[in-house]
């Protein structure tokens, strides 16, 4: 039963992982087309799309951070592990459960900050008039996948013997 | 306060190895605590960190660099250097660094130049009887190059940070990077000239070699022409240079297919994620420091010290130097940028030619231990522990404190273009 659970648990992050890299790879092309787009409107028919730099830009912050949250469930962000690995196991467990309640109490923050955000006034993009809370979303977007690897790594460390 | 708690936030972090961007957030938090602020700005600034059309240039220009050494563009300048340099004692090294300045042109990366070039030419270093170490110290050092060289993604970072002219600071770089390249050719030869030569001077391998990479180098010249000249942005020149990077890995090399590309594209996406976090969090402590006026504090501080330029930039220096030891290039440049060249400018020292320096500063960090990114990257591509590396890198940083020393001396070199 547990294994089968495990098996279902790894499929769906697989799944989630999976998703995540294609819809970022779409997004990296979007910005792509949106930014040549400019350049040859510019360039060769000597007009420009204004469209493309604001949404290329939109397209941009969503890259980064669902990058961001793909990375935290890879655990790629950038670390220094040197003092961490000097350090005895018992220690390092503490470290490690210090480093997940902080970026715990983080992506908290973010997610009340994004609701008191959105339960004012949000502003519009200049050009096309997108509400900005298109381009906020992407921050609890971020928050919530660093959640759950965060609940992986806890999971992890407690699960680990500290010996 | 502010300042205490933003330095021992970050030792905090850097020992207890959480990531540094959450490191960040948390500091910031702090501060939003301490001062009774709401939570909006953690969101909203790091947005606004974000929401700039020249931060666009970044994943452009790694995705460049991606399909150009997935493209054998690597390999082609391998063959070119070999022609050009191979025939000088220690050959092989030669062609490493000039590799690296090569490579340097397109990738604008430090990481991506030690490990799309030392994966090529380590091997054959080794069978040509370079102890690994060596072989290994070669590559990691001459990757400095690629950071330096236009176009380089920490000085589109220190625009951004510091409003500064990434055009200018691409245009500055060249000159120290061509004296970075000699120089480090320079103490390859003294290190490896007994090992022998890698090929004899073959004129017509070098036309064939030349005519191999040329599509290759007009890349770079398109790149730093096309905004030197003020043509192109340095967003649109990295558009630009993808485009012209496709055709010529699709339809000219024929070595990249649609499929390989949009994986580079996830990779370029995810690289981007990482490194663009730390500017979204870095953007807020940023913002926090403006609203507390902490640059001001901070020029005031530094010139009850000296009135002397020099000694503030020496002091300066010094602090980016030891910062290097510990830090990766991406958060100090991002954190430090914008406290620093506040100071900088109030002492009449040019914002252009502090990036430069800062760049380079902080890119010897890269290889300098106990955290050197391109340290941990050669010790893996080439199989080598880091103590008998960082053994094999003391002439080599000797040689970069000596040309760090050269560019504080004469400024000029640095501004070479006005």
């Amino acid at each position: 039963m547990k294994v089968k659970s495990e098996n279902t648990f790894q499929a769906s992050m697989q799944l989630l992982r999976t998703t995540l890299e294609i819809t970022i790879g779409l997004l990296v092309l979007g910005v792509v087309f949106c930014v040549v787009a400019n350049v040859f409107g510019r360039f060769v028919l000597n007009y420009s799309f204004v469209w493309a730099e604001e949404i290329s830009r939109i397209m941009f912050i969503w890259v980064v951070l669902l990058g961001a949250g793909l990375a935290s469930l890879n655990n790629e962000h950038v670390s220094v592990t040197y003092f961490k690995n000097l350090v005895s196991s018992p220690i390092r467990k503490a470290f490690g459960i210090i480093s997940v309640g902080v970026i715990y109490t983080v992506c908290l923050c973010i997610l009340v900050g994004f609701m008191q955000i959105v339960s004012g006034y949000v502003s519009v993009t200049p050009l096309l008039q997108i509400p900005k809370t298109l381009l906020y979303s992407a921050m609890p977007m971020m928050a919530v996948l660093t959640l759950i690897a965060n609940s992986i790594a806890l999971f992890k460390l407690l699960e680990r013997s500290p010996t | 306060m502010i300042l205490w708690s933003i330095l021992i936030g970050l030792f905090a972090a850097i020992v207890i190895g959480m990531p540094i961007s959450f490191g960040l957030a948390a500091i910031s938090l702090f501060i939003f605590y301490y001062a009774d602020y709401s939570l909006t700005p953690i969101v909203s600034e790091a947005i606004n960190g974000l929401d700039s059309f020249p931060l666009l240039a970044i994943p452009l220009f790694i995705l460049v660099g991606e399909v150009m050494s997935e493209g054998g563009i690597a390999k082609r300048l391998v063959r070119l250097a070999s022609a050009m340099v191979g025939f000088v004692s220690g050959g092989l090294g030669q062609i490493a660094v000039l590799t690296s300045m090569f490579f340097g042109g397109i990738s604008g990366s430090a990481v991506a130049d030690a490990s799309a070039v030392g994966s090529m030419m380590i091997d054959p270093m080794k069978r040509h009887h370079y102890p690994a170490p060596l072989a290994t110290a070669i590559i990691v050092a001459a990757s400095v190059v690629g950071i330096i060289i236009p176009p380089s993604i920490p000085m589109i970072l220190y625009g951004v940070v510091t409003n500064t002219s990434i055009s200018q600071l691409f245009l500055a770089g060249i000159v120290p990077g061509i004296i970075i390249t000699l120089a480090l050719a320079g103490t390859t030869f003294l290190q490896s000239k007994k090992i022998g030569k890698a090929q004899p001077f073959d004129i017509l391998e070098l036309a064939k070699a030349l005519r191999g990479a040329i599509l290759a180098l007009l890349l770079p010249v398109i790149i730093v022409g096309g905004i030197l000249s003020g043509v192109f942005t340095p967003t649109e020149s990295a558009a630009f240079a993808l485009v012209y990077a496709l055709v010529v890995s699709m339809f000219v090399y024929r070595s990249l297919s649609a499929k390989r590309f949009f994986h580079l594209c996830i990779a370029t996406g995810k690289l981007t994620g990482v490194v663009m976090l730390l500017l979204a969090f870095a953007n807020v402590l940023a913002w926090l420091l403006t609203a507390n006026m902490i640059p001001q504090e901070l020029v005031e501080t530094l010139t009850a010290l000296s009135d002397n330029k020099f000694v503030i930039l020496g002091i300066l220096t010094l602090f980016l130097l030891v910062v290097g030891f510990f830090m990766d290039l991406t958060p100090a440049m991002v954190i430090l940028a914008p406290l620093m060249t506040p100071v900088v400018v109030n002492l009449g020292i040019d914002p252009v030619y502090f990036g430069v320096l800062m760049s380079f500063v902080l890119g010897i960090g890269l290889i300098t231990p106990p955290v050197g990114t391109v340290l941990y990257v050669g010790c893996g591509v080439g199989k080598v522990g880091m103590e008998e590396l960082v053994n094999s890198l003391l002439p080599f940083y000797l040689t970069l404190l000596g040309l760090l020393a050269l560019f504080l001396v004469f400024p000029g070199l640095v501004l070479w273009y006005r």
